[in-house]
């Protein structure tokens, strides 16, 4: 079982990878999310009442910040965890000269 | 007329003394205490005896005496070289260059005088 | 109630003022750990929420309905994505040293000044009008108060109150942003004051909103009826303009030039864009939440015809609410100040950058010399500039005057500042792109900016025929400004986002793609590109020997002596030379142009390297390591190249060490034949006159008292030396007993200086003293230091060989260390000397001037064991000695 420590070292930047597919999937999700009531402005029959659109728009505004703040914090627990995650990870603060 | 001794030297105090005893035993001396424009002195006195420091201000006493000893009227002229370096190799130079008498610093006034008469009799 | 309204705004500027002085005091005290917090980075944020989105995003609601979002969604979305654009940004600005984004195209396309100057004339052109917008909105909001005095301000006050503000600000920037011309320096005050303007803006519209909504509506429910009852009920998303807009927030979120001064240029740490990520969003999410809300209040309670513009400030005014009313004035009025401030100081740093600058350096073509300050000259310069621009934004007020014509300049603002996205999104991402296709890029895409919107924006017959807008240029249909190619029916803001940025970016792709770029203009891509891949950049030039000093100076002048000889002694260290003047070694010429391009901007800091290194900077490495299609073998031979430089790199060296080593074995023999001589001499005078006062017994009383003195003072001379000899032993095998104790350092050089002036003066030497109250006391050997002091002063009016010999000791106390200089104005001494003179018997030239050459080994060996040091200050016009000790030599001495 002495192999086991560099396992949990590998899977923990597994993890830190995929944090980071999420950060960049964020604003994707969020261009998406603020594009959909566009479909529905289509919907000339029954169009949306404009109090509902405007709570649509501060939710999910609201969802992304919490999600992004979530992120981040799981982000930077992890990179102290690991200690950077390579050449692409999250900046340690450079040192100054 | 009385013997003519130019000393050059750039201690005040040791041309005093010098001075002291050499006037007391009936020299006229004349000093110049720098080192680049030694010769002229030497050629505006015309003095009977030259007596020498070696770390002079502006041009070295070996460098002097071999300038004086390139013109042909001060071939002959006695030299002293009284100097407070007094290595083997310093004194080798000297001779190399045609001094007539190499005394290092200090010195007993007797020997000075003796040697001062010893060299211009 | 207009009277106290002023007083409550000049006290509020007052505050603001306090709060910059004292942010910089604390930062220059190193005591302001949380002005560097992530809190006050996102704050200073905020500066994207003028006035414009104060005042004015209540009339665009009121106007347009929900459309005024997608200015808040658009940034929220660069943040939220952070990872993809801002951290690359971030990390470049940093490791780059960029001043500004027109540094940055700059720095990124080959250090051109011809991109960073076009940029800087667009961002000026885009800016002024905004700046003119926020005066507007202050002389709006003082009228809107002054009309519910019934005072009915006159137009000639809306004037002058604009030029208050105007000139205010200017003084406001100028006082705090240009107090340190490094940029990197950041601008701890100015930053301060936003982050407070920031929730101060933001308090005072949330109150209003929720005076609004719970005062006013009666709470949520009601609100939301009221709402879907008001004239919006109707409102329908205009896809075109939501997608285009959102982009185009975006895009200015980016590119203007106070949003890249606080995002990038201002960032501390970049750790601090995590933070930011979720509390920008919610920032701006707080700000535009309760924008419909007044709206909707504000049409249905207000008299028709009044300005929605104002809503913010005119309903808390006609319910009575005096103090809600002038909070949300102070608010206006924070986002006013703050954007106009940070706006003006970027343009300002990009006008002295990269048009004055570059001018100026013209001008003086290659003489260094007769170089001032430039520090001074730069600083002129950015004030000037700043005045300049606020001088603009001023004139554009008061020349355009009317409201109609600035409510929509917001906009046509950010279209015109977008212009910079297809070029830096390229410069970021593509090592492709080229400084050529993104001159044209840009070119491309101001052009039809000004053509399309910015022009007619003035309307038909200002500065466009009403004929040119109708038929187009020369009556060709297809070239009308608002309908290009003969689309018809956009809306004509989309129609110019969607061609202009569109040509800029094909224009900027095809260009790059035929151009071929220049050889730095690679480097620098693929330094940009691969941020993230090599943190230690590749240099980019070759340094001779012997130009050090040159630099040195240079770098004095530019970024001051203390940075300088800060950067070029640690510098020394690392190479491991001892004084201040390292190796001429790429790296470290990259490193100083570096440090230099974060004063005066890349383009004219690799121009100024460039005029004392010379010759082409990049090297056949550098390019090697650049271009990955190289082959192996040229790789290898690059390789090959590179050690042989390090090999020849050490072999000077080593001949300096082995030349050295020989001076010194030299000089240990000279001793014996020295310290022969020096013993001889005075004996040699004490020996003659004791005998003669020994023999002559007629010797006068006078005589013999003369002969006495004057072996006493040999006899005190040899003493001295034999003094001078034990003393260094000592100090050498480290025996030395230090008395420590507290004093005054001011104290002690003043009674060095009487001492050397109680001596017998040869030569006259005037003393300039500067003293500085700030230096503490210090635990140290009063009379070690003392000595050293002593010595340099004597031997400055012994050796300075100036007609009218001078010298100047300043005293400095920089972290924890004391320095003082000692800087006298002969010819100083030559650089072959400078590393021989602290060793013993050392003499410059054949010289002889009494001293046996001691002074400064003593003074050497002293100061190591103060914990100190002393060394020879090259670049100084003279002879420089530096001497450093600490506060506290507890620390250092062997007790």
């Amino acid at each position: 079982m002495a192999k086991k420590p560099p396992i949990f070292l590998e899977r923990d930047r597994y993890r830190t990878r995929r944090l980071v597919d999420a950060l960049r999937v964020l604003p994707i999700l969020a261009g998406i999310l603020w594009l959909v009531p566009a479909l529905w402005a289509n919907d000339t029959q029954n169009p949306p009442e404009i109090a509902r659109l405007a709570i649509y728009f501060f939710c999910t505004w609201a969802l992304m910040i919490v999600l992004s703040f979530a992120l981040s914090r799981r982000l930077r627990h992890s990179a102290e965890f690991a200690g950077g995650i390579g050449t692409d990870g999250p900046s340690a603060p450079r040192d100054r000269d | 007329m009385s013997k003519t001794v130019l000393l050059i030297e750039d201690e005040p105090n040791i041309i005093e003394a010098i001075s002291f005893i050499l006037s007391r035993d009936g020299w006229t001396v004349a000093t110049h205490s720098n080192g680049h424009d030694a010769n002229d002195a030497i050629l505006r006195r015309k003095p009977d005896l030259v007596i020498l420091d070696v770390m002079l201000p502006g041009k070295s006493g070996f460098d002097i005496l071999r300038d004086l000893r390139q013109d042909a009227q001060f071939q002959d002229l006695p030299v002293l070289i009284l100097t407070a370096r007094g290595q083997t190799k310093d004194r080798e130079l000297a001779q190399s260059l045609g001094v007539s008498r190499f005394m290092t610093k200090p010195f007993s006034n007797a020997d000075v005088l003796a040697a001062a008469n010893d060299l211009v009799p | 109630m207009i009277n106290f309204l002023i007083s409550a705004s000049i006290f509020y500027v007052a505050v603001l003022f306090f709060v910059a002085f004292w942010a910089e005091r604390a930062a220059a005290q190193g005591r302001g750990a949380w002005l560097r917090s992530p809190w006050v980075y996102t704050l200073s944020l905020s500066i994207y929420c003028t006035a414009w989105t104060f005042y004015g995003a209540v009339g665009y609601a009121a106007r347009s309905g929900l459309e005024y979002l997608t200015i808040y969604l658009g940034p929220s979305l660069v943040m939220l994505g952070w990872w993809w654009i801002l951290r690359k940004l971030v990390r470049i600005g940093r490791a780059q040293r960029v001043t500004s984004i027109a540094d940055l195209l700059s720095s990124r396309f080959g250090k051109s000044n011809l991109l960073a100057a076009l940029v800087t004339v667009l961002a000026v052109v885009g800016t002024t009008p905004y700046i003119a917008l926020q005066l507007q909105s202050v002389t709006l909001s003082f009228s809107a108060f002054a009309q519910a005095d019934d005072l009915g301000m006159m137009g000639a006050g809306n004037d002058r109150s604009a030029l208050w503000v105007a000139l205010g600000l200017a003084f406001f920037t100028i006082i705090f942003g240009t107090r340190n011309l490094d940029v990197n320096e950041r601008h701890h005050g100015v930053v301060m004051a936003i982050a407070v303007e920031a929730i101060v803006k933001l308090c005072a519209l949330v109150a209003v909103g929720i005076f609004v909504v719970w005062g006013v509506s009666g709470g949520l429910a009601p609100m939301l009826e009221a709402i879907n009852a008001s004239p919006h009920q109707n409102w329908h998303m205009d896809n075109a303009r939501w997608v285009a807009l959102t982009f185009l927030s975006a895009a200015a979120f980016l590119t203007l030039p106070r949003m890249f001064q606080v995002l990038v240029v201002e960032n501390e740490d970049e750790r601090h864009l995590q933070t930011a990520s979720w509390a920008f969003p919610t920032y701006v999410l707080l700000m535009s939440l309760f924008v419909l809300p007044i709206a909707v209040v504000g049409q249905s309670i207000l008299p028709q015809g009044s300005n929605p513009d104002l809503y913010v400030l005119t309903i808390p005014l006609a319910l009575g609410q005096d103090t809600l009313a002038i909070l949300s004035f102070l608010g206006g009025f924070s986002s006013a100040t703050s954007m106009v401030v940070v706006a003006s100081l970027a343009l300002a740093t990009m006008v002295s950058n990269h048009i004055v600058m570059p001018i100026w350096l013209r001008y003086w073509q290659g003489k260094f010399s007769a170089f001032g300050d430039v520090r001074r000259i730069v600083l002129l310069a950015r004030r000037v500039s700043i005045g300049f621009v606020l001088f603009l934004g001023y004139l554009y007020y008061s020349l355009s005057g009317g409201s109609a014509a600035l409510a929509a300049i917001g906009l046509i603002s950010f279209t015109g500042v977008a212009q910079v996205l297809p070029a830096m999104i390229g410069g970021l991402f593509w090592r492709g792109s080229t400084r050529m296709g993104a001159i044209c890029g840009l070119l491309v895409g101001f052009f039809v900016w000004g053509y399309s919107l910015f022009l007619p924006s003035f309307g038909a017959d200002v500065v466009m025929s009403a004929n040119l807008m109708q038929n187009g240029p020369w009556g060709i249909g297809a070239l009308r400004p608002q309908a290009l190619f003969g689309i018809d029916g956009l809306d004509p803001l989309v129609h110019t986002i969607f061609w202009s940025m569109l040509l800029n970016a094909v224009v900027f792709v095809f260009v790059s793609l035929i151009d071929f770029p220049s050889p730095l203009e690679r480097l620098q891509g693929a330094q940009f590109v691969n941020v993230f891949d090599h943190s230690s950049a590749t240099s980019g030039w070759t340094g001779k020997a012997g130009q050090s000093e040159d630099l040195m100076v240079m770098a004095q002048r530019i970024i001051g002596s203390v940075q300088a000889q800060k950067l070029f002694q640690s510098e020394a260290h690392k190479q491991g030379v001892s004084g201040f003047l390292p190796e001429p070694t790429p790296e470290f010429l990259e490193r100083l142009e570096r440090e230099l391009a974060g004063s005066v901007g890349a383009a004219t800091a690799h121009a100024m390297v460039g005029q004392i290194v010379g010759g082409t900077s990049v090297t056949v490495q550098d390019l090697m390591a650049v271009a990955d299609e190289t082959a192996q073998m040229m790789e290898y031979s690059s390789r090959l190249e590179l050690q042989s430089e390090e090999l020849s790199r050490t072999a000077r060296q080593l001949r300096n060490a082995n030349d050295k080593l020989t001076q010194i074995s030299v000089q240990k023999d000279a001793f014996l034949s020295q310290i022969s001589h020096e013993l001889r001499t005075p004996m040699t005078s004490i020996l003659a006159f004791s005998e003669i006062m020994k023999e002559a017994g007629d010797l006068d009383r006078q005589d013999l008292n003369k002969y006495a003195t004057i072996i006493h003072a040999e006899s005190t001379r040899l003493t001295r030396l034999l003094d001078d000899l034990l003393d260094l032993s000592v100090l050498e095998n480290g025996q030395v007993h230090l008395n420590l104790v507290a004093c005054s350092p001011n104290d002690l050089l003043r009674r060095a200086i009487a001492t050397v002036q109680a001596g017998e003066a040869h030569r006259i030497l005037r003393i300039n003293l500067r003293l500085s109250d700030t230096v503490p006391d210090v635990i140290t050997d009063p009379d070690r230091l003392g000595q050293v002091f002593i010595n340099l002063i004597t031997n400055a009016r012994k050796y300075c060989d100036a007609a009218a010999p001078e010298l100047t000791i300043s005293l400095t106390h920089r972290a924890g260390r004391i320095i003082c200089d000692f800087v006298d104005n002969g010819s100083g001494i030559p650089k072959e000397d400078q590393e021989m003179i602290f060793e013993k018997f050392a003499r410059v030239g054949q010289t002889k001037a009494g001293g046996a050459g001691l002074g400064l080994a003593i003074c050497r060996e002293i100061m190591g064991r103060l914990g100190g040091d002393i060394a020879y200050l090259p670049g100084q016009g003279g002879g420089a000695f530096r001497v450093t000790f600490a506060v506290d030599a507890h620390n250092f001495s062997g007790h």
